[in-house]
């Protein structure tokens, strides 16, 4: 025996707790030790049956309320709502219970639940909505039954099949759930956007590249973008962001350039891509080396085939981009070649006695990318993250001394070395590598594989590009990121992302027009009578045995016993078999097997039971002996 | 229902699919529960289980049976409303019935229809109520309610009418003592059997009947109207039926004539209840 009041105590803690979790890291410090406190608090009172005074509590939300909304303004309302529902939470779960409180508690944690998506788009979210479905049909169940009864006591069976019933629901909800997100109205841009401020993380790559500024490199596993495409050989994996085209100082950095005419070339191999990138701070669009086309966002074209949105893409999208397996960008019209020569007024003789060496005099622009990379190569330069180069001199140090850097070194140098032997050089800065899922057809990127290599301007050909940290020793493919476990989980995450938080009124759209589309092009096959009269000859006695079987299917007592009266009509054609009962039947035929017959059915049926297999057998093998022995 | 549309208005301005997702399941679970509150409701019949008296204005226990007649779904939480008076059901398992009690009182004498009975229940979500009509066959008799009255001194009354019926010799009651004919006797007390073992006629002396039998005529009875007098009619006709008289009935227009059985005596009741109604 359960009481319905334990339950629901119990099923009501199990809500709070889910609506909290999700929206726990968010909060403020006092919200988010208050609810673990009252939760337990709430877990004694319901077993000693106490709850605190509502005179106690009401005053409690009136002073929370004004302290919270005396902090408030426009860039923090989210927070402030987050903190103020988690607070009533609280203080619910610690007062009394009567229905009307319990349902306050469970629209709570919907909020809370739902406030969390604001800050949150994770597919963990999904996992918290089920739950919380699932826990909000059996309490709202149960308080129906409390309410009916505050002392109701019920058996277990009762409560297994209440607890049954009521788990069906969300169950059957679920079709319903994804009709309905499908279809429920969506407007193209949020009507008030003040919400959306929320945060997440967000991830990018610098707009700036100063080699010397720090001694190591953090490598963060973040996930900065997915990307769908077939598979891609190794080293193509190049994915474009940014072109820093200027130095300042020791800096590279992007400014506005000269204008110049970039065309991407149309013979390298054809790449479709979706690209997913998580949040970001950068404007700057990724797509794989060299993008031409980049459709779904509205987008800016800048100089040195750079794709830029007007803000930062804070809010999960989806684009798509065409790119060209390439390494040359032909430039139409010739480039700036002062802008692109620029070197800073300081550089260091050794800097300086190695371009010379490249530059040799008669040496063509080929021959000087050769030089170049023979001389980077002799140096017999590390690949490393740690103990890096600093200050002033770092490329100097990086080239002469130390001789370990990571990509920001070899791009720097090499790309400032070529300035100095006379060919335009800039910096490209976006990501080398990228795990790919086999299943689900794409490529993670994550923030470790950010990269930085060189396009140099060959004159006749255009800018070419050239990854000298390549030259390095020990830099290739690291560690994979591993185990398979991470990838599913990965993949999970994908899906959540492209299905659910990217869907959106133009999908709607287009699902609309496709299904329009679909029914539109319905037609019926051409039509032939002789062809429609055979279809007419085989569906007819078809739908027939299928209405009968469905009408007049009947027990298989019934079947025998049908079969039974025939055989015997057929035997004794003069006793009215159908009209009889069964023993007066074996009584006026005389018959053994129809008083058998009659002993055995009879024998089932005045006792309201049905007819076991064995007996069923034996009354249809009697059926067949009367069929066989007849006069 | 106002956090669903509160968290739709969100759900728009915000364009956060995840919003979306929460308002989809909080409409989907609004309607898999109506739907579920319909099936509650459906498929269960009831019937009234009539005790062989009932008197107007008095309360009578009525037995009411529900019947879940679908397949694999229960019902939870039925009340079964017959008459303004409630009974409930927590669990009805399907392809069961189960039966509960309701105290009714008829204020009217006379043949009433059962009304039908109205099935209610607020499962699975206590925001409403849902309930539905069942028919309730069957018909009720009610009898007029009694009306205490003074018996005639000796009249019937349980306790002394034994005592006084041994006295007097009868044609009907039990048997006294046997004695030889003496030529006046009716031919009905010869004791065929013993006479021929003898040989002279034997005779049975019978006591007469425990009570002389009683006509009631409605008309005469006191009382201001025909309600007040069916209803002393009633407390007559239990009262001395019980104390073993036979009673009849003097109708309008006919005579029930005096018998002392259970069912003469509903036959009798029955009479009264739809006694000047057409």
């Amino acid at each position: 025996m359960v009481r319905v009041k334990t339950i629901l105590s119990i099923l009501t803690l199990c809500v709070a707790l889910i609506g909290y979790l999700p929206l726990a890291p968010y909060l403020d410090p006092l919200a988010t030790w208050a609810f673990p406190v009252a939760l337990l608090f709430a877990w004694f009172q319901q077993r000693t049956d106490r709850s605190l005074s509502g005179r106690l509590l009401t005053p409690a939300s009136i002073l929370l309320f004004l302290y919270y909304a005396s902090g408030m303004n426009r860039d923090n309302l989210l927070s402030v709502t987050a903190n103020l529902l988690v607070m009533f939470l609280s203080i619910r779960l610690v007062g009394e219970k009567s229905g009307r409180n319990y349902l306050q508690i469970f629209a709570l944690a919907l909020f809370c639940l739902a406030a969390s998506s604001l800050y949150n788009l994770s597919a963990l979210f999904l996992v918290y909505l089920l739950a919380l479905l699932l826990l909000l049909a059996v309490s709202l169940v149960v308080l129906t039954f409390h309410a009916h009864d505050a002392k109701l006591v019920l058996e277990h069976r009762q409560l297994k099949k209440v607890l049954g019933v009521a788990g069906l629901m969300p169950v059957a909800a679920l079709p319903l759930l994804l009709v309905l997100f499908v279809i429920l109205p969506r407007t193209q841009f949020p009507l008030w956007d003040f919400l959306n401020r929320g945060g997440g993380n967000r991830t990018g790559f610098s707009d700036t590249v100063k080699p010397g500024a720090t001694a190591s490199v953090s490598e963060v596993k973040a996930v900065v973008l997915r990307v769908t495409s077939p598979k891609i050989p190794e080293n193509r994996l190049y994915w474009r962001g940014i072109v820093l085209n200027a130095l300042q100082g020791n800096a590279w950095v992007r400014v506005p350039g000269p204008e110049e005419h970039s065309l991407v070339p149309t013979s390298g191999e054809l790449i479709h891509q979706e690209i997913y990138p998580e949040p970001t701070n950068s404007p700057y669009l990724v797509a794989l080396n060299i993008p031409r086309q980049i459709t779904g966002l509205r987008t800016a074209n800048e100089a040195g085939v750079v794709f830029k949105v007007r803000a930062p893409l804070e809010k999960r999208v989806k684009y798509e981009a065409v790119s060209s397996l390439s390494d040359l960008v032909r430039v139409k019209g010739g480039i700036d070649r002062d802008f692109y020569l620029q070197v800073p007024a300081v550089v260091s003789p050794r800097l300086q006695g190695a371009a010379r060496e490249i530059s040799r005099p008669g040496a063509t622009d080929v021959e000087k990318l050769r030089l170049l990379e023979r001389f980077m190569r002799s140096q017999r330069i590390s690949y490393a993250t740690s103990g890096l180069p600093v200050g002033n001199q770092a490329l100097d140090d990086f080239l002469f001394a130390r001789k370990r850097g990571n990509c920001e070194f070899f791009a720097s140098s090499s790309a400032l070395l070529l300035r100095l032997a006379g060919i335009p050089a800039r910096l490209v800065g976006g990501y080398r590598g990228g795990n790919y899922n086999e299943m689900g057809g794409y490529y993670q990127v994550t923030e470790d594989m950010a990269h930085v290599w060189v396009e140099a301007y060959l004159d006749g050909r255009g800018w070419v590009t050239l990854d000298p940290t390549a030259w390095s020793i020990g830099f290739g493919r690291r560690a994979a990121l591993g185990d398979t476990l991470r990838m599913y989980v990965d993949t999970l995450g994908f899906y959540w992302n492209k299905a659910v938080i990217t869907y959106d009124l133009d999908k709607q759209i287009s699902l609309m027009r496709k299904a329009g589309g679909a029914v539109r092009q319905l037609h019926l096959p051409s039509f032939s009578v002789k062809g429609a009269l055979v279809w007419i000859a085989w569906l007819v006695p078809l739908g027939g045995a299928l209405l009968w079987y469905l009408v007049g299917s009947v027990s298989w007592e019934e079947r025998v016993l049908r079969r039974f009266l025939r055989a015997v009509a057929r035997r004794y054609p003069t006793v009215a078999a159908e009209h009889n009962g069964l023993f007066d039947l074996a009584q006026r035929t005389g018959d053994p097997q129809v008083a058998e017959f009659a002993a055995i059915y009879g024998s089932a049926i005045y006792q309201d039971r049905r007819l076991e297999p064995g007996e069923l057998d034996n009354l249809k093998q009697l059926v067949r002996v009367i069929n066989q022995h007849r006069p | 229902m106002a956090a669903t549309l509160l968290l739709g208005v969100a759900a728009v301005n915000t364009g956060n699919n995840l919003l979306f997702l929460v308002v989809s399941a909080m409409l989907g679970f609004m309607a898999v529960s109506g739907l579920l509150g319909w099936l509650n409701i459906r498929g269960l019949a009831v019937s009234v289980r009539l005790p062989d008296e009932v008197y107007a204005g008095i309360s009578t226990q009525l037995t009411v049976r529900v019947e879940n007649r679908k397949r694999l779904l229960p019902s939870f939480l039925i009340t079964a409303t017959l008459l303004g008076h409630p009974a409930s059901f927590l669990l009805l398992d399907p392809r069961k019935a189960q039966t509960g009690s309701l105290l009714v009182a008829f204020p009217q004498r006379g043949r009433i229809a059962l009304p039908v009975a109205l099935i209610s229940s607020a499962f699975p979500v206590n925001f409403f109520v849902r309930n539905i009509r069942v028919p309730v066959t069957g018909s009720l008799l009610v009898f007029p309610a009694p009306r205490s009255l003074a018996l005639p001194a000796g009249a019937g009354k349980p306790e002394n009418g034994n005592a006084r019926s041994l006295a007097a010799p009868g044609h009907e009651g039990e048997l006294a003592k046997i004695s030889d004919y003496q030529g006046g006797e009716s031919l009905k007390l010869i004791h065929w059997r013993l006479s021929a073992k003898h040989e002279d006629y034997k005779v049975k002396h019978l006591t007469s009947n425990a009570t002389e039998p009683v006509l009631i005529e409605i008309d005469t009875l006191p009382g201001r109207d025909l309600e007040e007098r069916l209803g002393y009619g009633t407390f007559l006709v239990n009262r001395l039926v019980r104390g073993g008289s036979a009673v009849g009935l003097k109708l309008a227009q006919r005579v029930i004539t005096p018998a002392a059985s259970r069912s003469h005596r509903l036959k009798l009741l029955g009479e009264l209840a739809v006694y000047g109604q057409s």
